[in-house]
């Protein structure tokens, strides 16, 4: 186990690094300066010159980088060009919003993907399979901008239960805190619904086709405990691959997401540090979602072993 | 019109005789006879400020924001008049180098010490002090001497005289700050109606009333939110959904609906600013004046005014907004006519027209769309235009920085003060983004910001606005409004020729 977690923690600095490198040579080609964008036409040479100074931004590129490298060795991200403070601070404020945004978005999703893939496998064929097939479709279609947009019009304005955007903070309570995001993460969480559902009735159709299951009917077991205690668990196996996986689109789609729900995550601060050029806070936010990811699938990785010893290490 | 103060100023000055002193105090107009005390109101802006330290920023987030927590020497009224701020009164030598400002005794910053003048004194040493990084630090490099001439009384001496000087230092970048606050970026501290709460990126900007403000027992408010929305749409559904009070991104287009919606209300003024669509100049064809005239022929700017902006705009035939008291009404130079635009092009070598690029900001929707429009009209003259949308960043690094670029759509804002607005044209400019080229217009400019003479100085900025439109460096299209939406409940929201909001006599009503 320990040599385990140990290849993961190698592997997942090899990520880091390589991810690091990529964003750094990408804002080297890049047009745009943080400096110039801080001071917008109004920039004088002189006032250009000096903000480039304070910033550090005079130094050559390869003493930023390996000065940068040096930091988060030491587990320091360094400062934000634009908000001129710690960058682990600035992510670790939008870390209340992101997290449960993107946990919220994941059971939707898990409850959503289960609810109607069940019921389209076990209904094979018939009108409800086909109501399923059709909505997923639509789901796969709509943007999350789009929808997340619908959702206010409907919810927040024409019939006002949730609020149209915005967060109060966990300090307003979790009641307050949680209805700002319940819209979000429906939005967000509505492509996913829809690719997991398809998979979860395809896996599952092929399970009861399974001996096991066909022993299981002729015990004379009721539908609901062949169904979700004997077919499910093994056919949980793939969409489970799939839901790890989608952390990553989860955590793309949260930047459009928190964006038209205004809501100060951490996509949101992503997209801010990239228009604003602001090098240490978008190295800081990918770096941080580099490790999420990696953090998540092993986590799934993990959860096979569980679902099925078969595939854990021998003893 | 923010000239008539500092006309006043001069003539006396010119005369000898008489000081343009003791000013009246704050005149502030309220909508309201009876205005209700306390409350809370949200303002929705767009983006974050830029940081709060007055003196490290050059963006209109910043200062609509700071205006309410530091304090300026002088202001700009909703007129373009200077009234007192954090001087009560001024009086200016009659050779116009020395300027005595008597401070409000018993201003105090939010931290409790005292804002005389040896703080006042220190705060302009900050601001020229290179390492402060100061962006407009030039504006402020004719002050030659900063005296303590009491605990209240501080006199600024000039090494040169200025026509600007005065208004400069109702800028938003002149405010006086406590020097020795550990962080102004990030806490500020001044000696404005409000102090500073908190500030969480990308969410609000919190500030409470300042109780020892100590003018007019302003403010009403008890506590400001500015709640950040990027998106004007997204503000909207805030403000139909009750959650904000005032939106300052009003998508012209649904103006109408908000008018129309019980409740709610429009709130509308001219911007001290211009849309252009920029040439440049340097690049072929449009290095010949027929092709930029023609291009000013060809384009219907009140069809870019009410296409673009739904009509919240003032059509402008000159780098000069008309809320300026500078403006010269050129409109007429260039009609919408195409046949002339054919027969110009034509004279130039280009009877079946051109292709070219026009690139626009993606950052602003005014500005893409009057692109599209104007793409629309160049076709009269056979002139097939592209549209090239870019990111923010790197519009201002290849189009303005590096001038890589033929056509572009850009707005400017306006300053008090003639001079920084025109200053762009000047041939050597870094600013000079259009590569315009006209050694007489550089050597008029360099005469009207020493002029003296009140009269004289009007005229060459007249002159000067005549010679960009007869050279067409650019075509003017527009002075744009601002166009926000409120709650009908929101009372005494007044606009300035400068981007600040001041919300010292805003109250709501319930």
């Amino acid at each position: 186990m320990t040599g385990r977690l140990a290849r993961r923690a190698a592997g997942l600095a090899g990520t880091l690094l390589v991810v690091g490198t990529i964003v750094f040579l990408v804002f080297q080609v890049l047009p745009g300066d943080p400096a110039q964008i801080v001071l917008g036409t109004e920039a004088t040479a002189e006032a250009l010159a000096q903000l480039r100074a304070e910033l550090g931004l005079d130094r050559p590129v390869a003493a930023r980088y390996l000065h940068w490298l040096g930091g988060v060795a030491r587990g320091d991200l360094g400062r934000s060009l634009s908000y001129r403070r710690p960058v682990v601070d600035l992510v670790r404020e939008r870390l209340p919003v992101t997290i449960p945004l993107a946990l919220l978005a994941m059971a939707v999703t898990t409850a959503g993907s289960i609810l109607l893939g069940v019921t389209a496998a076990v209904r094979r064929g018939q009108g409800v399979d086909l109501a399923v097939l059709t909505l997923t479709q639509l789901g796969l279609a709509v943007p999350a901008f789009w929808l997340g947009m619908i959702l206010i019009i409907v919810f927040s304005l024409l019939w006002p239960v949730l609020p149209a955007g915005g967060f109060p903070g966990w300090e307003a309570g979790a009641g307050r805190a949680l209805s700002h995001l319940v819209l979000p993460a429906i939005a967000l969480a509505a492509a996913r619904v829809a690719v997991m559902s398809r998979l979860v009735r395809g896996s599952l159709l092929d399970v009861l086709t399974r001996d096991y299951v066909r022993t299981a009917w002729a015990k004379g077991l009721p539908e609901r405990r062949v169904v979700y205690g004997h077919a499910l668990r093994n056919a949980f196996i793939p969409p489970l691959t799939m839901l790890g996986l989608q952390l990553g689109a989860l955590l793309a789609g949260s930047v459009v997401v928190e964006q038209v729900f205004s809501l100060p995550g951490v996509g949101r601060l992503l997209l801010h540090a990239i228009s604003s050029r602001d090098l240490p806070l978008v190295q800081g936010t990918v770096l941080l979602v580099a490790v999420a990811i990696v953090t998540v699938n092993s986590a799934v990785d993990l959860l096979y072993i569980k679902l099925d010893p078969r595939i854990g290490p021998r003893p | 019109m923010s000239y008539r103060m500092t006309a006043a100023i001069l003539a006396a000055t010119l005369l000898a005789s008489l000081l343009a002193g003791c000013r009246p105090g704050p005149a502030l107009p309220h909508a309201d006879p009876s205005p209700v005390r306390g409350g809370t109101l949200v303002v929705a802006v767009p983006a974050d400020p830029a940081g709060l330290d007055p003196h490290k920023a050059v963006a209109a987030a910043t200062f609509q924001i700071t205006r309410n927590l530091y304090e300026t020497l002088v202001q700009v009224d909703p007129n373009g008049e200077l009234e007192s701020a954090l001087a009560l009164e001024w009086e200016v030598s009659p050779d116009g180098l020395a300027y005595t400002f008597y401070l409000r005794p018993g201003a105090r910053f939010h931290d409790g010490r005292a804002a005389d003048a040896a703080a006042v004194k220190a705060s302009f040493e900050r601001l020229l002090d290179p390492a402060t990084g100061h962006p407009r630090r030039k504006d402020y490099a004719v002050i030659g001497e900063l005296v303590i001439a009491g605990e209240h009384t501080l006199v600024i001496r000039l090494a040169e005289y200025s026509a600007a000087f005065l208004s400069n230092l109702a800028m938003g970048w002149a405010a006086v700050v406590p020097v020795d606050a550990a962080d102004l970026f990030n806490q500020p501290v001044g000696s404005g109606p409000f102090r500073f709460v908190e500030w969480r990126p990308q969410q609000h900007v919190k500030l409470a009333r300042f109780e020892e403000y100590g003018v007019d027992e302003l403010p009403y408010l008890d506590e400001v939110v500015f709640q950040i929305i990027p998106d004007g749409a997204v503000q909207l559904r805030h403000l139909q959904a009750g959650q904000v009070d005032v939106i300052t991104v009003l998508p012209p287009e649904t103006a109408d609906q908000v008018r129309s919606t019980p409740g709610l209300k429009v709130l509308s003024a001219p911007m001290n600013a211009v849309q252009l669509l920029a040439i440049n100049n340097a690049r072929p064809p449009f290095d010949d004046l027929r092709v930029r005239r023609a291009l000013s022929h060809l384009v219907d700017r009140q069809a870019v005014v009410d296409g673009a902006v739904w009509g919240y705009g003032t059509v402008i035939g000159s780098h000069m907004p008309p809320v300026s008291p500078y403006y010269e009404d050129l409109t007429g130079a260039y009609e919408h006519d195409p046949a002339r635009a054919r027969q110009l092009l034509g004279e130039a070598g280009y009877p079946d027209g051109f292709e070219v690029t026009i690139h626009l900001p993606d950052a602003y929707e005014l500005h893409r769309r009057a692109g599209e429009i104007i793409a629309d009209q160049l076709r009269a003259g056979g002139i097939r235009a592209r549209l090239e949308v870019v990111e923010w960043g790197r519009w201002l690094k290849e189009i303005y920085e590096q001038r890589q670029y033929h056509l572009t759509v850009i707005g400017h804002t306006g300053r008090l003060d003639p001079d920084p607005f025109l200053n762009r044209y000047v041939s050597k400019s870094r600013e000079n983004y259009m590569n315009y080229d006209n050694p007489v217009y550089d050597q008029l400019i360099a005469e009207a910001a020493a002029c003296t003479d009140l009269a004289r100085r009007h005229q060459l900025y007249s002159l000067l606005q005549k010679t960009l439109t007869g050279d067409a460096v650019a075509v003017w299209l527009q002075a744009p409004h601002h166009v926000m939406g409120a709650a009908e409940t929101v009372r005494g929201w007044r606009f300035f020729p400068i981007d600040v909001y001041d919300l010292s006599t805003v109250h709501k009503t319930r």
